[in-house]
């Protein structure tokens, strides 16, 4: 009897440890599987910042360039005159225009619906539904045409302010321009008329200019 | 200054040497003749100067040379008061828009003999830029006369209106 005891004592012993083993292996393998884990997310995390760090640099090379293409629409923006500026304003508020249509249209076939809807609801809750909807279409319909009104503003705003650098520039390089034409004017005109004077005519300049320096007591004799 | 001394001057300021100068180049070409002969003066026993009269200076020169023998003066004091006279001649440097005759330097030097005087030297030179009229510097003063400097005042003072008739010009071309 003791000694089937024995046994059994060493046996849930022996299991006890057995089991003691098995879960040391689980818990070693579970710390294996989360440094690995954490390796890959590390690794994970970095390619992503790279990525992002890449994106934002092709975002800013992008912008760059749109800033550049930017200055140069402005630039070009000579070709603008105030009648396209007028038929962009008109497109604008065609365009305007038709969206509050449809909007306004889709606004009606919603109301339309919804005053079915309505029909089977109490009337005093029916008018407040209608009278917030009708307020939030007003509200709406405002802002809309507010923003149209800015954008118009901006626009012109933006089409005066490269207007005038655009006076700005074309006044420099006229100046430029007479400039050179002036200089031009001078070398030709000083060409021909040394082509145009004869010895004797020389001669005669040349006299008178002594003549003219003793006229003006000039290089008198000391 | 002794009666001799006297005569020996103004027959060296009425010598057809000094007469016949109206240049610088002339006067130092003339200076180079004059040091020749007075070195030749005491060679070959007195007979290197007139071998140099003969072969070492030009024509003219050796026949004023002769008229001053004929009237008996020293010739190596007279040569050597030629020198000093042409070293006491005033220099008058005039820059030309043209390129001179010998007639045209007759006349400027006549001039401005007349304005400053017989003992004037012209330096003259050539400065197509000017493009008609002169430059004369005097002792350092500086004039000028140029047609360039009068057409560029002038130049400037109507340049928008020069710019205004070619602009117009222009214009009515293209019309």
């Amino acid at each position: 009897m003791d000694l089937t005891l024995t046994y059994l004592i060493i046996l849930t012993f022996v299991s006890l440890i057995l089991f003691l083993l098995a879960l040391l292996i689980i818990y070693l393998r579970l710390i294996a599987k989360y440094l690995k884990l954490k390796e890959e997310s590390e690794k994970s995390l970095k390619e992503e910042r790279k990525k992002y760090e890449d994106s934002f640099r092709d975002a800013q090379k992008i912008v760059g360039a749109a800033r550049i293409k930017a200055i140069d629409i402005i630039k070009n923006a000579e070709e603008f005159n105030k009648d396209q500026l007028a038929k962009i304003s008109e497109v604008l508020d065609q365009s305007s225009q038709l969206s509050l249509k449809s909007y306004q249209e889709a606004l009606k076939n919603i109301q339309d619906e919804m005053g079915k809807v309505l029909l089977s609801v109490p009337n005093n809750i029916n008018n407040s539904i209608v009278s917030a909807i009708q307020s939030f279409s007003f509200s709406l319909q405002n802002q809309f045409t507010n923003a149209q009104k800015k954008m118009l503003e901006d626009f012109t705003n933006l089409y005066k302010s490269s207007e005038a650098d655009i006076e700005n520039y074309k006044r420099e390089r006229l100046k430029v321009l007479d400039s050179l034409i002036l200089k031009v004017i001078e070398e030709v005109s000083l060409r021909v008329l040394g082509k145009e004077i004869s010895v004797e005519e020389h001669e005669k300049l040349v006299l008178k200019a002594l003549e003219e320096a003793k006229r003006k007591n000039a290089l008198e004799d000391r | 200054m002794s009666q001799r001394a006297k005569n020996d001057m103004e027959s060296v300021s009425e010598s057809v040497l000094i007469n016949h100068l109206r240049t610088q180049e002339e006067s130092l070409k003339l200076l180079d003749e004059i040091d020749l002969l007075l070195n030749s003066l005491y060679e070959e026993k007195g007979e290197g100067f007139e071998l140099a009269l003969k072969s070492k200076v030009r024509s003219w020169v050796t026949e004023a040379i002769r008229e001053e023998m004929s009237k008996g003066v020293d010739m190596e004091e007279f040569l050597k008061s030629v020198k000093n006279e042409i070293a006491s001649f005033k220099e008058l440097k005039i820059s030309l828009a043209f390129e001179p005759t010998s007639l045209s330097i007759e006349k400027i030097y006549m001039q401005a003999q007349g304005i400053w005087g017989r003992k004037i030297l012209l330096n003259l030179s050539y400065d197509p830029n000017l493009i008609a009229g002169c430059v004369i510097i005097f002792e350092g003063e500086y004039r000028d006369f140029s047609l360039r400097k009068a057409f560029k005042k002038e130049f400037l003072q109507k340049k928008e209106q020069i710019l205004s008739l070619f602009k117009d010009y222009q214009v009515s071309d293209q019309v």
